[in-house]
């Protein structure tokens, strides 16, 4: 045959061969798969470890907390449908989960101590078994509390139960006081020792069937701390940690169990990969940065969950994940705001919309006396073309900045109309410390020029100015952000110059730390849905944010914001906590120390065969707490 | 020849250092805190955190050769460290995203190479003729167009649209079940060949319809190109004198492309082909990111944007041993295809 | 020569790839006429008519409509034109002097010179591009610049292996030892004999990287690595699209625009340089001048 003619044809015979794989293929459909009794999540998150002692991201928590459980519990609200079935969404109120009481003043549980301490009693349900089948006990309780505590591991969750219940943010600076020295290496066993039995034994006692916290002073957060979707608080088998090759829970041996891996390497710590709870769900098995499979727990202390299997799946593409939830195989998904045009009105989906979140994500952070040293965020450090060190310590340009965010703008275009304005720092849903009635900023061109023209005695003005502002990589509405200060400030006057520039987490947490960004974009999502969670980040001289926000923010905090957090600290009574939140909101708003930026309600993306999707703002996905769902059409 | 391969193993671990050399060195540029970020992975993480106490835990303020000479007597131990970005440590990251890469790897290489070859030739051969014009069309609009927007198109079309043939990720949910149960065998953790030898159809269909666009996307482009250069050096050594030579002969058509034409034809092809395994993690990169695949490009990816160290300093390990071995077997088939090639 | 340019311009495949350059050229000369920058000390700043994220389609004000955040897709495309130029000139330019260069000298002396130089081509390749980019990106600054400066710095090894065996078969040709015989020198040997056998495919591999490295770029900017938001290059207009690209749930395509519009750009540019690739490697192979089979 002639070579062409030969070639053509294999060319031929290959295309359809081709093709008929394709046919093949199509053929081989697979039955639609509904899964009834699995319910399938999708979402973005890697989790860190399994640990409730190490873990705090979110990702882990997810897991923990449908596998662990805690003393008490928040009520959750049933958000059915397009309809909210008006459940409790409350987060200062509780249930009892393993504890057979929730403690109050009203029932004696907590009471105060005559040396000025408070006790909380919890008595312990019985008839609870953990997946192993090992029955649950005080002493359980005990042993993870106190675990959580000694380990403490670099940048891990433990500070939350130390500061209520010690009084120390973390243990090694509970052994280094105690024993007198300035490092911890310096501490003998004997020192680390007696710390314990000083400190942490006396903080969690068993008494009988119950379970005896005893703090030194007021900690008002200490039921939220303790409450579930707080999985640090989660309550493990003392047994059954031990076989794992955790602690035993001696006075002794707890040295060698404090900070595993030095908080980077999760799987030192021995429960990195093993779950044993008395949850409604078992996990079955988990591939990091995969998946998680749970399966039913039958012999869950409540009635056994309706689903036989859950299975939480990692996709980071939300066009993927879009496509996995229209067409049946995931139940739930993770999605983005500013994506909802595109799932509405799709066929067999709901979305739900205007649930309450309790977060400042993001705000707008002013540094005061930011560094210009090498710093190629401020221009020249002098005014011109760039920005002097005192920039934002004049309290007449932070205003102006205030002044010039399109409040109404953003959450129309950005937020799609699902958001709201925010008084910040606390978050408007924290009731009733929230000032819903406090006058604050709005989008006002003229005013901010006023401010502008008489800031630092008009050198502002006349010379005009330069700087960047930050925000991390990604992050679509922080650029908007970023870019609606940008436009409405050089609108002033042709002498203002704003840049916009995007860095990654490293360069952030670099320049932040410095102090060299002097003006930036980023966010705080509750650990525990009380004010003192908010105000410390954004408002003490050592908090989170605050703490690197310039000296010009340190003395202010230090001469005004530090007393009334710590008096807001120190008595549980709400009518009082709430007058010097008020009085400290106010404080922010006069300071103008950020700017408040419009928050995004939240939203759920699910299938509309899914049933009973339980709703707390502490949640912080909906498949947080996956035990009430079940599947099928009303 | 065995001499020369010698020399050229001998050689390796210094490549090897040097690689490992620039990347750490690359890393090192950044400041302290920019570092500690791999360890710090949120502002809640600052809580009680003294950042001078961490960086000194961490030994980031120990000169460069400490911490090169610290990080080499680990990867001695077999000890690679802790990957940030994987949540895992760096060895088992490492073995849990090979197989995946590799699956994907060889189910665009064959297409690729054979494809690649085979069509360049029949252009050639065919100069000008409509089965050229067809193959170079092809090859155009393969070359011309981002991968990771033909990997969206794909996906649309037959995922999102009326039909879902061919879904993203490795397996759908029922075939996942299957393979995690206790009755299958994972003996390479490759979806395809285990289902093979697992004797499952199901499985096998299932994991084939998972893999069939991302190896379209990954080796389409490749495909084009290859299939270009194939055909143009095809087309320059058929002009050359011995090819002349040998019709002139009287030798038949296809002895003269087979035995003659291709053997030196493929000399630049060889070498392109050694080019695309030193570049294919770039193409898995794209290529897992859309299909959601958990293989070696999005780790390394994640890493980089993470500052993950360890994860980098394996994965750019592993890449220096693949590609030494790449471009000497690429060296080794110079000198076989064209014989006036000596090493010695 | 006049019968090379010849050769270019009566080809009817050529003639198209130049016209569609040509093209771009005078876009790219133009912008500044054709998209009046907002602020003309920032004409790379692509401008935002609001800050909604559904894009929008083509229409009043925006003749080629908004991608995701409003950014003006025809203001992006245009400018992009002048940064797709220089992003692939440059590239292109530099790494294939640089891969020329060391490719030739390892070929041509051998030995010690060789293996050396390819051990460095060895280590070069360890290091895949992508994730070199986004390491020196974040280690300089996320800038197009910076993303440029990684393409260069670890993509010219391809064009070093090149040469190197082309030269390497060239080199056994009877004609090089027929000037050795002559006395020629090593540099004459080099420049008039060897080179220009085995540039080629360098030329022909060049003219096609011209277009491709515009797709680099493009799933650089994919990646979150390359040019900040919001900068008018092609990709970034793209990757906007990235989540938009599967439309809405009732309409597959109705976010066409913001991924045909930049996407033809690109491929456009990318099949002309293509045809033109195509071209001279009619023209330069000396065996086919005075008429070709």
């Amino acid at each position: 045959m002639n070579y062409r003619w030969k070639n053509g044809l294999i060319f031929a015979l290959s295309l359809t061969l081709i093709v008929s794989l394709v046919v093949v293929g199509l053929g081989q459909d697979e039955p639609e798969i509904q899964n009834p009794n699995t319910l399938t999540a999708v979402a973005t998150g890697t989790a860190n470890t399994l640990d409730p002692s190490y873990a705090y991201d979110t990702a882990s928590g997810n897991i923990i907390t449908n596998v662990y459980e805690n003393l008490i519990r928040y009520p959750y609200g049933v958000v059915d449908g397009d309809e909210k079935k008006p459940g409790d969404y409350s987060v200062s109120k509780y249930e009892p989960m393993l504890a057979s009481k929730v403690p109050s003043q009203e029932n004696g549980l907590i009471r105060k101590t005559p040396d000025g301490g408070i006790i909380y009693e919890f008595p312990i349900r019985e008839g609870v078994t953990f997946h192993n089948g090992n029955e649950l006990t005080p002493e359980d309780v005990e042993y993870s509390l106190e675990r959580t505590m000694i380990q403490d591991r670099s940048g891990g969750p433990s500070w939350m139960l130390l500061e209520p219940l010690t009084g120390y943010g973390s243990i090694t600076s509970l052994v280094t006081t105690v024993a007198g020295v300035e490092e911890y290496s310096e501490t003998t066993s004997a020192d680390r020792t007696a710390a314990f039995k000083a400190f942490i034994d006396p903080a969690v006692e068993v008494k009988g069937q119950s379970v005896i916290l005893k703090l030194n002073d007021p900690y008002p957060p200490l039921m939220n701390i303790l409450a579930h979707s707080s999985y640090w608080s989660s309550v493990m088998d003392k047994q059954w940690v031990a076989e794992q090759g955790g602690w035993p829970g001696t006075a002794e041996t707890w040295p060698e169990y404090h900070n595993p891996g030095g908080g980077s390497a999760a799987e030192e710590s021995p429960l990195y990969d093993k779950a044993n709870g008395t949850g409604p769900f078992k996990l079955d098995r988990w591939e990091p940065g995969q998946e998680a499979v749970f399966s039913r727990y039958e012999d869950y202390w409540r009635e056994p969950a309706e689903l036989e299997s859950f299975v939480l799946q990692k996709t980071q593409e939300w066009g993927t994940r879009r496509l996995s939830l229209v067409n049946g195989e995931a139940d739930i998904v993770y999605m983005p705001l500013q994506y909802i045009d595109q799932v509405q009105g799709a066929k067999g989906v709901t979305v739900q919309t205007g649930l309450p979140t309790i977060q400042m994500n993001p705000a707008a952070f002013f540094t005061q006396d930011v560094k210009t040293e090498n710093n190629e965020y401020v221009g020249s450090g002098s005014w011109g073309d760039g920005i002097p060190s005192n920039f934002f310590n004049d309290v007449k340009v932070r205003k102006a900045f205030n002044y010039a965010f399109q409040y109404d703008a953003f959450i129309e275009q950005v937020l799609q109309g699902y958001g709201y304005k925010t008084n910040g720092p606390v978050p408007k849903n924290m009731q009733p410390y929230y000032n819903d009635e406090l006058e604050m900023y709005s989008y006002d061109l003229d005013k901010a020029e006023e401010l502008l023209k008489e800031a630092h005695d008009g050198e502002l003005w006349a010379k005009g100015f330069e700087f960047t502002i930050l925000y991390n990589s990604g992050n679509e509405s922080r650029k908007t952000a970023a870019d609606i200060f940008e436009a409405n400030i050089e609108k002033l006057n042709d002498k203002f110059e704003i840049n916009v520039r995007s860095v990654d987490w490293s360069t952030y947490l670099d320049m932040m730390v410095q102090e060299k960004t002097p003006l930036f974009l980023i966010g705080w999502i509750a650990d525990f849905p009380d004010p003192h969670n908010f105000v410390t980040p954004f408002m003490a001289s050592d908090g989170t944010f605050s703490g690197w926000q310039g000296q010009g923010m340190k003395e202010l905090a230090t001469e005004k914001y530090d007393p009334l957090i710590e008096e807001a600290m120190a008595t549980v009574d709400e009518q009082e906590r709430k007058e010097i939140y008020y009085e400290l909101q106010r404080l922010a708003k006069e300071d103008a120390v950020d700017v408040w930026l419009p928050q995004a309600q939240g939203i759920r993306v699910m299938r509309n065969w899914v049933q009973n999707a339980p709703f707390n703002p502490m949640y912080s996905d909906s498949w947080s707490y996956v035990y009430p769902i079940s599947k099928g059409y009303e | 020849m065995i001499s020369y391969i010698t020399r050229r193993m001998l050689v390796l671990p210094f490549v090897i250092l040097g690689v490992l050399l620039i990347v750490f060195g690359m890393i090192q540029f950044l400041s302290v805190n920019q570092r500690l970020s791999t360890y710090i992975s949120s502002p809640a993480e600052l809580k009680n955190t003294d950042l001078e106490v961490l960086a000194e835990e961490y030994g980031l303020n120990d000169p460069i050769w400490t911490r090169f000479g610290r990080w080499i007597s680990d990867v001695v131990q077999f000890n690679f460290g802790w990957s940030e970005s994987a949540k895992m440590p760096t060895k088992k990251a490492f073995t849990t995203f090979f197989p995946v890469s590799l699956e994907l790897a060889i189910w665009s290489a064959l297409p690729i190479v054979l494809g690649g070859i085979w069509l360049g030739t029949l252009a050639a051969v065919n100069h000008n003729n409509v089965i050229d014009h067809i193959a170079r069309l092809f090859a155009i609009v393969g070359w011309s167009l981002p991968s990771f927007v033909a990997g969206l198109l794909l996906l649309m079309v037959f995922y999102g649209g009326v039909v879902s043939w061919f879904p993203p990720g490795r397996l759908g949910f029922e075939a996942k079940q299957i393979v995690n149960s206790a009755q299958f065998v994972r003996y390479t953790h490759m979806n395809t060949i285990d289902a093979i030898l697992n004797g499952n159809w199901f499985v096998f269909v299932n994991a084939v319809r998972h893999i069939i666009l991302p190896a379209i996307v990954m080796s389409y482009v490749r495909w084009a190109m290859l299939l270009r250069i194939m055909r143009s050096s095809l087309l320059e050594t058929l002009r050359k004198d011995y090819v002349q030579t040998a019709r002139a002969k009287g030798q038949k058509e296809g002895v003269v492309i087979k035995k003659h034409a291709r053997r030196n034809a493929l000399i630049p092809v060889v070498t392109v082909a050694g080019i695309y395994i030193a570049f294919l993690i770039n193409g898995l990169v794209v290529t897992e990111t859309i299909f959601d695949w958990h293989g070696l490009g999005r780790w390394a990816v994640n890493a980089a944007q993470q500052f993950d160290t360890s994860s980098l300093m394996l994965f750019v390990l592993f890449n220096g041993v693949l590609l030494v071995f790449a471009n000497l077997a690429v060296d080794i088939m110079y000198a076989y295809l064209d014989p006036r090639v000596t090493y010695d | 020569m006049k019968k090379k340019i010849k050769k270019l311009l009566t080809n009817p495949l050529s003639v198209i790839g130049l016209i569609i350059i040509f093209f771009y050229i005078g876009v790219a000369v133009a912008a500044p006429w054709i998209a009046p920058p907002e602020n003309p000390g920032e004409p790379y700043k692509v401008p935002r008519d609001g800050w909604s994220s559904t894009p929008q389609p083509p229409g009043e004000g925006h003749i080629f409509g908004t991608t995701q955040g409003q950014y003006d897709i025809f203001y992006g495309v245009v400018w992009g034109t002048r940064t797709a130029f220089r992003v692939s000139l440059m590239v292109v330019g530099i790494s294939a002097i640089i891969g020329v260069l060391i490719g030739t000298l390892a070929a041509f002396y051998g030995g010690a010179v060789d293996s050396v130089l390819m051990r460095v081509v060895d280590v070069f390749y360890s290091i895949p591009y992508l994730v070199a980019a986004m390491v020196l990106t974040t280690i300089l600054g996320r800038s197009l610049t910076n993303a440029l400066i990684a393409l260069i710095v670890f993509g010219w090894m391809g064009y070093a292996r090149l040469i190197r065996g082309n030269i390497l078969s060239v080199k056994e040709e009877e004609y090089i030892s027929a000037a050795q015989a002559v006395g020629a020198t090593d540099f004459r040997i080099v420049f008039r004999h060897i080179l220009p056998n085995s540039i080629f495919p360098v030329v022909v591999q060049a003219s096609m990287n011209m277009g491709t490295i515009v797709i680099t770029a493009a799933t650089l900017s994919f990646l979150g690595v390359g040019a900040q938001e919001g900068y008018a290059d092609w990709g970034q207009m793209i990757s906007f699209a990235r989540n938009w690209i599967l439309g809405t749930q009732g309409d597959t395509l109705k976010f066409w625009y913001t991924v045909l519009i930049p996407g033809a750009a690109i491929t456009t540019f990318c099949l002309s340089w293509n045809l033109i690739g195509d071209a001279f490697r009619d023209i330069m192979d000396p065996k086919m001048q005075g008429g070709g089979v």
